[in-house]
């Protein structure tokens, strides 16, 4: 037996942070010690509990949680009658997507660690968003690194971080986009790292952040748990959840590792279509490599060069994916499916029709994924949905595709 | 090669060179005017399309590399070829993501058979490096390890103890070529290095004039690497049609006169 499979499954990483084969710390010496330290004082805050009432107090009183479960009849209806669908609302979160759930938390932890300064790595701009807010709120300075192109795809966003006092540094480097944010973010870290925290808005990076930002996440899920033993009285069968670097599918999914019933469901963002190469579905792809301070699965050329992903949702239009994600996959824990472009539109607008919320791009790939599984599904079947975020940032590039 | 520069009394220089920068055929060019300048060691470079640890410039290399065709096994050739003349030591450098792609064990093969004497992968720290190590070492290859301004002195003494080789000492905090020069600090910190170690010790990023290597070897290093401004003396050289052999070699020529005691 291997060490990792020693480990209870709820208790991973391991101490230097891997997930069986997958996870790890590949990044500069420069850094290993602010990873260590930052590690030593994470899992001290995690298990004190001022930390915890201080972070449970923002997040009801300013965040806005415990979000809602909805049960979302009019689909349940539209698939046949047959399913009880419910939808774990984070698009109801302040900054409308669960990305505050993370940033609330790892702001906390560097004040603890006396950092004064943030910087951040955003592609849509929600993470962006959600950092500035966390900033703005502790009167933190705050610098988010961003692609040249999303500024200009997601103004918005970047109006809206600019407001709450944040600078927003363009990325030229590379293709321009998130996985080239990070690199640079990374970079900057490299010599700032002793006045400066790197908040990483997903499941990935090296170690501790995949398990720092799921623990901060998991907050989606426990919650959810009880919702639904409160009004089912049961667990759910199926839990679906889109998946980019992956934190709100570990968010939802973490709290039910241990329910073996329980079946999981990532869903990847296929694009235009595996066979055109322009996708992000990173698991289906199944290739491993060692990407922003991780070992993962990763899109990437046979001579191991990183291969630009593609999706019609920025938050999904990444080439990595968290490590504890490729060891659900490798493990067959959770199963990785993969949604096109379009089978994300149209489940955007049926859902906005039946139930009154347009759910942001990345979610709506967890919709469609439900909309294509639901026929084969026996009755009475209780099916939990994570809606991540809501579609009001989406609004803009939707214009372009529905004609209405 | 650091004994034979200790007894002529200086410190051995290293030149870093991203191969395919700007095209095959310059590195082709550039890697025997290298070693008849003065070069005791030369760094390849391995290009990868998303490296953390570069600057803008070397990362900047590595694209335009990519861009011009420039893959793992053709780094493999050129290197290949240069050693079939030169017997000026060679250590490829980079990220760990190439080598790991096509198995660790045949990259190590195939750096071995192309006449390699070691590989640094910027993003391979102590923590998960034994695996390479064992398989870099059964073919008595080397695996050099970084040492950071930030690492503590416990941690360069365990890292030390399972290095060979030599240790790359980074100068300064920050990415590669980020800042020019080398800072009063780094006599202390050489000498905290030196104080858990009796591996020879190289100091590079940041240092691109004679005086930068007059310095580095005031602080006790016994070798001294030059990347970033190297990168941009060979673009500037191309771009103005210069003749190469005459301005490189010079301008190598002019470090290792410096990197006498």
């Amino acid at each position: 037996m291997t060490t990792a499979q020693l480990v209870p499954p709820s208790q991973r990483p391991d101490a230097t942070g891997h997930f069986g084969p997958f996870g790890g710390r590949y990044v500069p010496e420069t850094l290993m010690q602010t990873l260590i330290d930052l590690d030593r004082e994470y899992q001290k805050v995690w298990n004190d509990r001022a930390f915890q009432a201080e972070l449970h107090e923002l997040l009801t009183e300013y965040a806005g949680r415990p979000t809602p479960l909805t049960r979302a009849r009019r689909t349940e209806e539209y698939l046949g009658g047959h399913l009880r669908v419910y939808l774990k609302r984070e698009d109801l979160l302040h900054t409308g997507a669960h990305k505050l759930n993370n940033t609330l938390g790892q702001v906390l932890l560097a004040r603890r660690l006396g950092k004064k300064r943030i910087i951040a790595e955003t592609g849509a701009g929600q993470h962006g968003v959600a950092t500035a807010t966390a900033c703005a709120l502790f009167g933190l300075e705050c610098c988010v690194y961003m692609g040249l192109e999303d500024t200009e795809r997601q103004a918005l966003n970047v109006f809206r971080m600019k407001l709450m006092g944040a600078k927003v540094v363009p990325v030229t480097s590379g293709t321009a986009t998130l996985k080239d944010a990070t690199n640079e973010a990374m970079r900057e870290w490299l010599s700032t790292c002793d006045e400066t925290h790197y908040i990483i808005g997903s499941c990935v990076g090296p170690h501790p952040f995949p398990r720092m930002v799921r623990d901060f996440q998991s907050v989606i899920g426990k919650e959810a748990r009880e919702q639904i033993m409160e009004k089912e009285g049961r667990l759910p069968d199926h839990i679906i959840a889109c998946v980019g670097g992956g934190s709100n599918s570990l968010g939802i999914f973490h709290p039910f590792y241990d329910d073996t019933s329980v079946k999981l469901w990532g869903v990847e963002a296929e694009g235009e279509g595996i066979l055109t190469g322009r996708h992000a579905a990173t698991i289906t792809g199944a290739q491993i490599g060692v990407f922003q301070g991780s070992k993962s699965y990763v899109l990437q050329t046979e001579d191991g060069q990183i291969i630009p992903a593609h999706s019609i949702s920025a938050g999904l239009d990444y080439p990595g994916v968290g490590p504890e994600h490729s060891f659900y996959a490798q493990t067959g824990r959770a199963k990785y499916v993969s949604i096109r472009d379009d089978e994300a539109l149209a489940a955007l607008r049926r859902t906005s029709e039946l139930e009154g919320i347009i759910p942001a791009l990345e979610s709506s790939h967890a919709l469609a994924q439900l909309h294509k599984m639901a026929g084969a599904l026996p009755k009475d079947t209780l099916v939990l949905m994570s809606l991540s975020g809501r579609g009001d940032k989406d609004v803009h590039s939707l214009m372009k595709h529905i004609n209405l | 090669m650091f004994a034979q520069c200790r007894e002529e009394k200086r410190a051995a220089l290293i030149p870093y060179l991203t191969a395919g920068f700007l095209t095959e055929s310059h590195t082709r060019e550039l890697l025997p005017i290298l070693a008849e300048s003065g070069a005791d060691l030369i760094e390849l470079g391995v290009p990868f399309s998303d490296p953390i640890a570069d600057g803008p410039i070397i990362q900047r290399s590595s694209t335009i590399a990519l861009q011009a065709g420039m893959t793992f096994l053709k780094v493999i050739d050129i290197l290949r070829d240069f050693r079939q003349s030169y017997s000026t030591p060679v250590i490829l450098f980079g990220a760990l993501n190439p080598y790991l792609v096509r198995g660790l064990e045949r990259s190590a093969s195939l750096a071995k058979d192309a006449g390699a004497e070691g590989i640094l992968a910027a993003d391979l720290p102590m923590e998960e490096a034994s695996e390479f190590r064992e398989i870099l070492q059964r073919r008595n290859l080397h695996l050099i390890t970084l040492i950071a301004p930030t690492t503590p002195s416990a941690r360069v003494r365990e890292i030390a103890s399972k290095c060979s080789g030599f240790l790359y000492c980074i100068s300064m905090k920050g990415t590669t070529g980020q800042l020019s020069g080398v800072a009063t600090s780094v006599q202390d910190y050489v000498a905290k290095v030196r104080a858990e170690t009796d591996l020879p010790l190289a100091l590079g990023f940041g240092i691109s004039k004679p005086e930068h290597v007059r310095a580095a070897v005031k602080s006790g290093a016994d070798a001294v690497v030059v990347g970033s401004s190297l990168i941009t003396r060979v673009e500037e050289a191309v771009a103005k049609g210069m003749d190469l052999k005459a301005e490189i070699g010079a301008y190598i020529r002019g470090l290792a006169e410096a990197a006498r005691r």
